[in-house]
């Protein structure tokens, strides 16, 4: 067929179809590579779990397919169906470890040309957005025909282990083919596949090279355009090979710029806080300030909700019920609190020095006579460091202090009342601007160790993102399968590259 | 708290990738494409299918390797050095330029049991894969508990 009268018939169904459906919901078709009795055609029978009905392994397998497919198709528009190949095959593994899968955009086009108006000109997109921005499928425009592999043509490739959970492949872990993110110990297929899916749609540096930051043919892929180095304030697009190199080591200074993310980035990422101990009140004297701290791997996390009272020290050594009192036993809120000591924390900060007993179960204890918070003082002289051990039961916050400072708060509380100092402690996490994940800029971070990690750089979320995402480089157990605002970053990112939402 | 523990994992997985990413290295192609082995001659310099004796000598090298982590390992050296994309050649007369991935260039998921009986999985790339599971099989525990004293 003539190269015009085919783009004007091409151009035609296009105007047709976009006028028709301006906000189509994507088709997602699943072509299965997988020959009789493998994969998706696993005959094993299995009883459905997590929502999945299927009946077989390979039933089961499809659906988990086509829930993600759903998924996205419910995310994204786009009159041009993406084909995503599927098969399962025998992926590498061991008894410790396995590849799961793997997937990507199979094929990218960039156009110069007016005829096929392709995002910005001379650009690498994916195929799945390069057909969604044109309105038609472009290796049929351009007579592309299939290499012979049966998939030369497909937007999206992907294959998972078919062996996992089998002996010598990571044994005895499976795939969890429910729909209800009950993993438990086991590999959540759902998220695993969604994340996938995810660099298939375009969410990848694509083209370029992270490595050598060299370009295909010369030509930036879509992504570069939407990446800032916090450093030099440079986009990739305006940056040498060497400087792309460097931009993609800069350890959490490389910020997604695109509209769309920038602007979700408030509803999905947590506001950052700073915790912070202030001393203040009337007798507070030379002490009064903001003291460094150590946090407690137990209890609330410090939060901009601040914990305020005056500080009272507690004067008894004590032992646990039903243990023996001796040197090795008896210490600073180490048993029940006296009398006179409960009555003085009921309502205020303790403060207690550290030694004998374990961090958890003096601060349980000064929670169980009633105090709001606990300070605990070094009893060497050390930089500061945390508070660790566990317990699930303390609701109460509390800090490490360095020990010059314990020291000088119980001179200042020499003066007191049996149950006030006018030496107030504040423990709070005020807000500091910044975003869990994001630059100051607001920008959401990429992931950018250094060393380089190929395949993870560049093409992730940061893993310093709050609450996680499905786009970090790893798949974490509480990923729902909400993709945008106000739980994930992920759509919002893919309409910046072009994509549209219904 | 679970967070702040979940992130804690986060990291120090990560952070133990990290520390052994700089380990990968290129090796020899010995093996090409699943199912397909071949040889660079030493006299012409061209590749050509392995003999016998050398189908033999592979064998024995990859028994060798049998182990924790080898089967990432061999899939490593396996892979071929397809760095880049290909140009698709099409027929049309259209300035569009097409570019087709390949396998090696594919985002990949890989899995590691982890000590605690825990298992880490991380997004790389074929290329990469051993060396991510070689570093998140040697991490430590990641759990804040244990890295702060107790009392």
């Amino acid at each position: 067929m003539n190269k015009s009268i085919k783009f004007a018939l091409n151009s035609v169904c296009a105007a047709v179809l976009l006028a028709a459906s301006a906000a189509q919901a994507a088709t997602i078709v699943i072509q299965s590579r997988d020959p009789a009795g493998v994969g998706f055609n696993d005959p094993t029978p299995v009883a459905p779990v997590g929502g999945n009905p299927g009946t077989t392994l390979g039933q089961q397998r499809f659906n988990v397919y086509r829930a993600a497919a759903d998924i996205w198709e419910a995310n994204l528009t786009s009159t041009v169906p993406i084909i995503v190949s599927a098969g399962w095959e025998a992926l590498t593994c061991d008894a410790g470890s396995a590849v799961l899968g793997s997937a990507g955009a199979w094929n990218f086009w960039a156009s110069g040309d007016l005829d096929v108006p392709l995002g910005v000109p001379n650009t690498w997109y994916p195929q799945a957005l390069a057909n969604k921005l044109v309105g038609f499928n472009i290796p049929d425009y351009v007579g592309q025909v299939d290499d012979g592999s049966g998939y030369g043509n497909v937007d999206i490739k992907t294959q998972f282990n078919v062996n996992l959970g089998a002996a010598n492949c990571l044994a005895g872990r499976f795939f969890y083919l429910g729909l209800d993110g009950n993993a438990g110990p086991n590999v959540n297929f759902m998220a695993t596949l969604l994340h996938e899916l995810g660099h298939g749609l375009g969410f990848a540096l694509g083209t370029t090279s992270s490595a050598t930051g060299s370009r295909f043919l010369g030509l930036p892929s879509v992504w570069e355009g939407f990446m800032t180095d916090g450093t030099t304030s440079k986009t990739w697009l305006t940056m040498t090979n060497a400087e792309r190199v460097a931009s993609g080591v800069n350890f959490q200074k490389l910020g997604w710029n695109g509209a769309n993310t920038v602007a979700a980035a408030p509803l999905v990422l947590k506001a950052g806080t700073t915790p912070k101990l202030t001393i203040s009140g009337v007798n507070a004297g030379a002490t009064a300030g903001d003291k460094a701290l150590g946090e407690a791997s137990f209890g609330p996390a410090l939060n901009p909700s601040p914990v305020t009272a005056d500080i009272m020290p507690l004067t008894s050594l004590t032992t646990p019920i039903g243990v023996t009192p001796g040197p090795t036993t008896t210490g600073p809120g180490c048993g029940p609190l006296t009398a006179n000591d409960a009555r003085a924390v009921l309502g205020k900060i303790a403060l207690m020095d550290r030694g004998i007993c374990g961090f958890a179960v003096k601060v349980k204890n000064a929670q169980n006579a009633g105090a709001l918070g606990v300070l605990i003082a070094d009893n060497l002289v050390a930089p500061i460091s945390g508070l660790g051990g566990a317990d699930s039961s303390i609701t109460i916050p509390s800090v490490r202090i360095l020990k010059v400072d314990g020291d000088a708060l119980k001179v200042r509380l020499a003066t007191r009342s049996r149950t006030s100092s006018g030496v107030v402690a504040t423990l709070i996490a005020p807000f500091n601007g910044l975003l869990a994940g994001a630059d100051a800029s607001g920008r959401p971070l990429l992931y950018t160790p250094n060393p380089r990690i190929g395949g993870s750089s560049v093409s992730h979320w940061d893993i310093s993102a709050s609450p996680n995402q499905l786009m970090e480089p790893n798949i974490s157990a509480d990923l729902t399968t909400t993709l945008k605002a106000p739980k994930d970053l992920t759509v919002p990112l893919l309409l910046d590259l072009g994509w549209t939402a219904p | 708290m679970t967070k702040k523990i979940n992130n804690s994992a986060k990291l120090a997985g990560m952070a133990a990738v990290l520390a052994l990413a700089a380990l990968t290295a290129p090796v020899a192609i010995s093996q090409g494409a699943e199912g397909m082995r071949v040889a660079k001659d030493a006299v012409t310099g061209e590749l050509r299918a392995l003999t016998a004796e050398e189908h033999k000598a592979l064998d024995a090298k990859g028994a060798a390797d049998a182990g924790k982590g080898a089967g990432l390992k061999r899939a490593a050296a396996a892979a071929p050095a397809k760095s880049e994309p290909t140009l698709i050649k099409h027929n049309g007369s259209a300035r569009v330029y097409g570019a087709r991935m390949s396998d090696e260039l594919m985002s990949q998921s890989v899995v590691v049991r982890m000590a605690d009986g825990s298992l880490q999985e991380v997004c790389t790339d074929p290329t990469h894969a051993h060396s991510v599971v070689k570093a998140l099989q040697s991490a430590p525990q990641a759990s804040p508990a244990k890295a702060l004293e107790t009392e």
